[in-house]
């Protein structure tokens, strides 16, 4: 694979898919993300990085059934791939280690 | 009920959205629709806009992955090299495409530029929106005498004091200045005007260096232009003046120069080397020569600005002083005066004015306006004529566009390729209109009088952004309507029918091509009347008897190294008695104004043997006892000046001769009457000597006014004017210069013909009409090519048809007249339409002048005629070649 990198914005969808597992799609990743962030997040914006996580093969998806309350049109359900885990597990590590230097002095009052 | 989501944006985002997208965009966004539908229905709808506004991106709209797919980078490349080829096999086509509408483009483009720069004058005062002019009609028993930009020195400063509204007031007024020594140099020839202090910050004129608040507060302090300061001080650091003291030779005072200003842009109205305080006007330690100059009430000699208060309505202004008319002017009632003052926006005063007296230069918003719809309307032309040829093509390309198809080509591709096929042709005429207007651009400056460039469409300070936005937007949309017609008429051929020779043309088409020829002769026909029109009223003009005669009129610049008074007169005295004596000179005289000069008025002239009733306002001009005979104006009662009338004293002068206008005005009966009475005119006594004939001393376009002529020669403000014999005039003008040198040594020796001078007053109207004509030839020309095109069509679509009846026994006159007659049809119909709008421009146009000529039918006809003709001699060629060829040939083919 060649993308590996990861946005901020795409990192924290990437994290909210493998965190509601199964019951991740679009309008609950929007709604938890608000929840979480308390900012306002445009649902396009959420399409739009799962896009690009799905062609960096970060996530999968799949359709789930039809219901009323949507129009009449299917959910698509996102995973995470182990690639997915992969990468948010490399990221977590490198953030950890470069707090873990923070040197404790500089904030000890 | 289940709530519904908006019907527009829902559409809206199932035609752009991908298929296999929408399930999962679209339902999101519904669903989170209904959620938010339990809080607030209206929120709800905006944010389902909203959403499907924000889901307008590249990932998610459909044609982009058809695109993506078709590789349209090779389409294009290929579209591109079908197009050139096309192009480059009809060279003959393309060339008249091409060059049409270059020609076109290349005219808008220029005639851009003159709009832009007549409709940025004035524009770049920061306050231009407050500032307004204040102008003043004054009316005399019900009749308008008087129509003046320029007006009392104590209105502006009484509008303030009376009117809240007005927050600041100027006045400018012209200063005679002559000659300034300053250092060892002597400066003729500068526009000094005084202003008031406020000058500086109403107009946006910034300082190169001083104190723009304090500048002109102080007597005797003055500003000088950088462009004055470079050209004729010859400082290469114009800062370095300031603080410096020059004289002026009217006063010997010493003013000291308070700061630079920098370059007067060239859309400025108003045009300044020196700006001197106004204070100086009237102050002890100025020259005090006008004592009145803060508060008068009677002499109209100063251009007066305001500036209102922000959001201030000058309407109300205007009738707020009305109100207090009679208190500034208690006499005027019982005179039968009226005064009428008026606030004109600045940004009105350069291209609506027609006052009397402006400050400098005026446009015409009729010539504006009328050239920018030409503009538009060749451009226009230009477009139609590349629809008409390339429709009118189509018979040939029938077969390329059936073979297109029937090897799988979409109509869609079709369209495409006629795209880029008109596109490249525009792209091309636009670089060519381009290379066009640079080297035209010398030429057209020229013709036009003004500084023009190409870049000034572009430049924040010169371009009028409506203006260019629209001939862009204007531009963009006329080359992809011109290129969409054909595109599309000659992709929806059936391939079947045209592959099988069953092809006939479709009558939609033909309707549509007859009109746009229709209109092209209509537009060519309205340009030729209108050109007609302007020259034979120019024409009339200039043939138009003036009641004087100016023909081989020499005028000589007056002399500015010398002083007023006695010694100028006995010197210009003995100059002209010398000039008379020369070869080849038929005569000479001194005057203060000469035809053509604005002569300013003098209010108040009344007879003094009746009662005051007959006031009256008249101009009035010194001139020398030889005058009326140089010019041969035509003395109808009493006699011409005497050596006895003259007196170097202004006040001691009492005789003077006035003209048939002022007589009536006066009330006299007959000449014969007026001579021997007496009037009242700068507040004493002059008996009338002599009455002369009417004579124009301003362009047609006015008409007479009343004229006192004063036996005057101060000579401060005078011109010589000599009538030379045209034969000789170069060794004549070179005798005249050494009598110059000798009588008035240091002084610039500087001439010109006063016709041609006069004539300039024409300017504006010379140049309409050049254009006109111009734009006439080309639109004429540019539908001719249509026509061309279009005649070419019909001939080789009736070959057939020509041979059965030449076969038959048709003789080739009556198949060219056959071939002619709905062309022809065209035309007259072009001519119907065009004569009314034609007669409606052209009298709109000759409101401007007073005297004026009838546009008398015979204009319609020979514009009719000659298009007509024009258009036969296109038809007949391509017709009679048709007409004549060999049937057999024609017909063997089939």
């Amino acid at each position: 694979m060649k993308h590996h990198s990861l946005g901020e914005f795409e990192e924290l969808v990437l994290l909210m898919v493998a965190a509601l597992h199964d019951e991740a799609y679009g309008v609950s990743i929007h709604e938890n993300l608000e929840l979480k962030s308390s900012k306002t997040v445009n649902i396009s914006a959420i399409h739009v990085a799962l896009k690009r996580l799905e062609e960096k093969a970060f996530v999968k998806s799949r359709f789930g059934g039809i219901t009323e309350d949507r129009g009449g049109r299917r959910k698509k359900f996102y995973v995470i791939t182990a690639l997915g885990k992969r990468v948010l597990d490399n990221q977590y590590e490198l953030r950890t280690s470069i707090y873990n230097q923070i040197p404790k002095i500089s904030f000890s009052r | 009920m289940k709530p519904a989501p908006p019907k527009g944006p829902l559409m809206f985002l199932r035609w752009f959205c991908r298929e296999d997208y929408l399930d999962e965009i679209e339902g999101d966004i519904v669903e989170l629709f209904n959620r938010q539908y339990q809080q607030s229905p209206g929120k709800a709808k905006r944010q389902f806009t909203w959403n499907v506004i924000r889901h307008l991106r590249l990932e998610f709209i459909k044609p982009f992955r058809l695109a993506k797919q078709t590789n349209s980078r090779d389409m294009f490349r290929t579209y591109l090299k079908v197009s050139s080829r096309n192009l480059l096999k009809h060279k003959f086509f393309s060339f008249i495409s091409v060059a049409g509408l270059a020609i076109g483009l290349c005219v808008c483009m220029l005639i851009i530029q003159y709009v832009n720069a007549e409709l940025s004058v004035d524009r770049f005062h920061t306050k231009l929106d407050k500032l307004y002019k204040v102008v003043n009609d004054r009316y005399q028993q019900g009749s308008r005498v008087q129509h003046s930009a320029m007006t009392y020195s104590g209105i502006g400063k009484a509008m303030k004091e009376e009117i809240p509204e007005v927050e600041t007031y100027c006045r400018v007024t012209p200063y005679r200045v002559e000659v300034i020594s300053w250092s060892d140099k002597k400066i003729a020839d500068q526009r000094t005007i005084a202003v008031d202090a406020s000058f500086l910050s109403m107009f946006t004129y910034p300082l190169l260096a001083g104190d723009p608040q304090s500048a002109l507060r102080e007597p005797n302090s003055i500003i000088v232009s950088e462009k004055m300061a470079r050209e004729q001080l010859g400082v290469k650091e114009p800062q370095s003046l300031l603080g410096q003291i020059m004289v002026f030779d009217t006063d010997s005072l010493p003013y000291k120069i308070t700061g630079i200003s920098k370059d007067i842009p060239g859309n400025s109205q108003l045009h300044f080397d020196l700006l001197l305080s106004y204070v100086s006007l009237y102050s002890q330690s100025g020259n005090n020569q006008f004592t009145q100059a803060d508060h008068d009430f009677t002499r109209p000699s100063f251009w007066q600005y305001i500036q209102l208060k922000e959001g201030a309505d000058h309407k109300t202004v205007e009738r707020k002083w009305a109100g207090l008319n009679t208190k500034y002017f208690p006499k005027a009632a019982a005179s039968g005066i009226r005064e009428v003052f008026y606030l004109q926006p600045l940004e009105k005063a350069y291209l609506y004015s027609d006052f009397e007296y402006e400050i400098g230069r005026t446009g015409n918003y009729r010539i504006v306006w009328s050239l920018l719809v030409i503009a538009l309307f060749i451009l226009v032309l230009a477009w139609m004529n590349y629809i008409n040829l390339s429709t009118a093509r189509s018979m040939e390309r029938a077969k390329e566009v059936g073979i297109r198809k029937v090897t799988g080509a979409s109509r869609l591709e079709l369209i495409k390729q006629f795209l880029t096929e008109a596109l490249l042709i525009n792209i091309i005429a636009i670089i060519i209109a381009v290379c066009l207007t640079l080297l035209l651009q010398n030429v057209f400056n020229e013709l036009v009088n003004r500084e023009l460039s190409i870049g000034m469409l572009f430049s924040k300070q010169t371009a009028n952004t409506g203006i260019t936005t629209l001939f862009v937007l204007f531009s963009v949309a006329g080359i992809f309507l011109s290129g969409f017609y054909p595109a599309f008429v000659l992709s929806a051929y059936k391939p079947m029918k045209v592959l099988k020779g069953k092809f006939t043309r479709s009558v939609s088409g033909v309707f549509l091509r007859k009109s746009m020829v229709t209109t092209q002769f209509a537009i060519s026909i309205l340009l030729m009347i209108g050109s007609f029109v302007v020259y034979r009223q120019l024409r009339f003009m200039t043939s138009q008897s003036l009641g004087y005669n100016m023909e081989q009129m020499l005028i000589l610049r007056k002399p500015v190294l010398s002083n007023a008074g006695e010694a100028f007169m006995t010197h210009a005295d003995g100059f002209i008695n010398t000039v008379q004596q020369l070869a080849h000179v038929k005569g000479a005289a001194v005057s203060g104004r000469i035809p053509g000069d604005e002569v300013f008025k003098i209010n108040n002239v009344s007879r003094t043997d009746i009662a005051v009733k007959s006031q009256g306002t008249m101009a009035n001009m010194g001139v020398d006892l030889r005058f009326i005979n140089l010019y041969q104006m035509k003395l109808l009662a009493g006699r011409n000046f005497s050596l006895l009338d003259y007196n170097a004293d202004f006040a001691k002068l009492d005789n003077l001769i006035i003209n048939e206008t002022a007589l009536r005005q006066l009330g006299f009966a007959s000449p014969e009457e007026a001579v021997g009475k007496s009037v009242m005119a700068f507040n004493r006594t002059w008996e009338i000597i002599g009455v002369v004939a009417d004579f124009h001393q301003k362009s047609l376009k006015s008409g007479i006014e009343p004229v006192l002529l004063l036996p005057n020669l101060l000579g401060r403000y005078s011109q010589f004017s000599v009538k030379v014999d045209p034969q000789h005039l170069p060794e004549t003008i070179e005798a005249i210069q050494k009598v110059y040198a000798s009588y008035f040594p240091g002084n610039v020796f500087d001439y010109y013909f006063l016709d041609e001078k006069f004539n300039r007053q024409y300017s504006n109207d010379y140049l309409f009409g050049k254009v006109f004509s111009l734009f006439a030839a080309l639109a004429i020309l540019i539908a001719c090519l249509g026509l061309s095109g279009l005649s070419l069509l019909t001939s080789t679509q009736r070959t057939r048809e020509i041979g059965i009846r030449k076969v038959l026994g048709a003789s080739a006159t009556s198949i060219v007249l056959l071939l002619s007659k709905d062309f022809i049809k065209l035309v007259l119909l072009a001519i119907i339409i065009a004569s009314p709008v034609a007669w409606y421009m052209m009298h709109l146009w000759l409101q401007d002048f007073v005297y004026r000529i009838d546009i008398s039918w015979w204009i319609f006809a020979s514009a009719g005629l000659l298009s007509l003709v024009i258009a036969l001699l296109v038809i007949g060629f391509h017709t009679a070649r048709s007409a004549i060829a060999n049937p057999t040939k024609s017909l063997r083919a089939e």
